[in-house]
């Protein structure tokens, strides 16, 4: 059974796409640079991922993403914390805080004005 | 005097989201990518040039996303949400108005103690400008209903309550879809 420490980032991802809402993964600055010196480094590479960050120390997940309007914001980002919890807490008292960065909303196409002519 | 051809500008709005969308696609075949060579077991540094391009193209979406503004957690923990995804939301919200269009909105926050000049504490006031249609004959009312409709999508989305909505009508259009 996988713990916590043995998650990848790369799981995660599937697991947090896969949640009614979640259009994808929008990484901010922080997390592109944190996983691009991960590889240059080779360090784990599996556990780097653009727009997830997992702290095993801190015990904290960061998910950065774009959503849609299919649902209420809150409802897409309980649903995607507790599906990343679900995920890493298979073998571990202490749960995971899983912040959620929703980077952009899209919704159904603007209405444009016309002109009656 | 006969109304001129007049279609408020919304173009920036829609680039955006399509600007958005082709930085998920981007980052979408980047992890394909590593998963693919992961898979082969190849330990290489495995930095293409697309992987490249996806820093040039962060630094792009970190700007045009703007700073976090922190939100009240879920039960199950806690969320921020960028300025321009606030935005969306408030411009959804006011183009449910039949008549009413939005254009430009601009927030108050709480001062956030925390952290630096990329976040922002809750929203406190929203200043929202916008367009009617032409021959609306109740602008007060209409800017009524605007107001409900934001303070009823910070409610439900964010569990926001008592946000200040302050509307200004600049514009007049004719007929949308």
């Amino acid at each position: 059974m996988s713990t916590p420490t043995e998650r990848t980032a790369a799981d995660l991802i599937d697991v947090v796409t896969a949640v009614p809402g979640v259009r994808g993964i929008e990484p901010g600055i922080t997390s592109t640079l944190r996983t691009i010196d991960a590889r240059i480094r080779k360090l784990q590479t599996r556990r780097a991922r653009y727009g997830l960050v997992l702290d095993s120390e801190a015990r904290t997940v960061t998910v950065e993403l774009g959503l849609d309007d299919s649902r209420p914001i809150r409802e897409i980002v309980a649903d995607t914390q507790r599906a990343v919890q679900t995920a890493l807490d298979l073998s571990d008292a202490r749960p995971m805080t899983v912040l959620v960065r929703v980077q952009s909303l899209t919704g159904k196409e603007s209405r444009q004005p016309t002109v009656n002519r | 005097m006969e109304p001129q051809n007049h279609q408020p500008d919304r173009r920036a709005q829609d680039v955006d989201a399509a600007a958005d969308r082709r930085y998920r696609d981007l980052i979408r075949s980047v992890h394909q990518e590593w998963d693919a060579l992961e898979a082969r077991g190849d330990s290489s540094v495995q930095l293409s040039q697309r992987a490249i391009s996806s820093i040039n193209e962060a630094v792009r979406a970190d700007a045009r996303h703007g700073a976090q503004v922190t939100m009240p957690p879920t039960e199950a923990g806690p969320f921020t949400i960028t300025e321009s995804a606030l935005r969306a939301l408030v411009r959804s919200a006011v183009d449910s108005v039949p008549d009413a269009l939005a254009l430009r909105s601009s927030f108050e926050h709480v001062e956030d103690q925390n952290d630096g000049v990329r976040v922002r504490g809750l929203p406190t006031r929203v200043r929202l400008q916008i367009s009617a249609r032409l021959g609306n004959q109740d602008l007060p009312g209409l800017a009524e209903l605007v107001r409900h409709a934001v303070r009823s999508a910070f409610r439900s989305n964010l569990a926001v309550s008592d946000l200040i909505v302050d509307i200004r009508i600049e514009d007049l259009h004719e007929h949308t879809d």
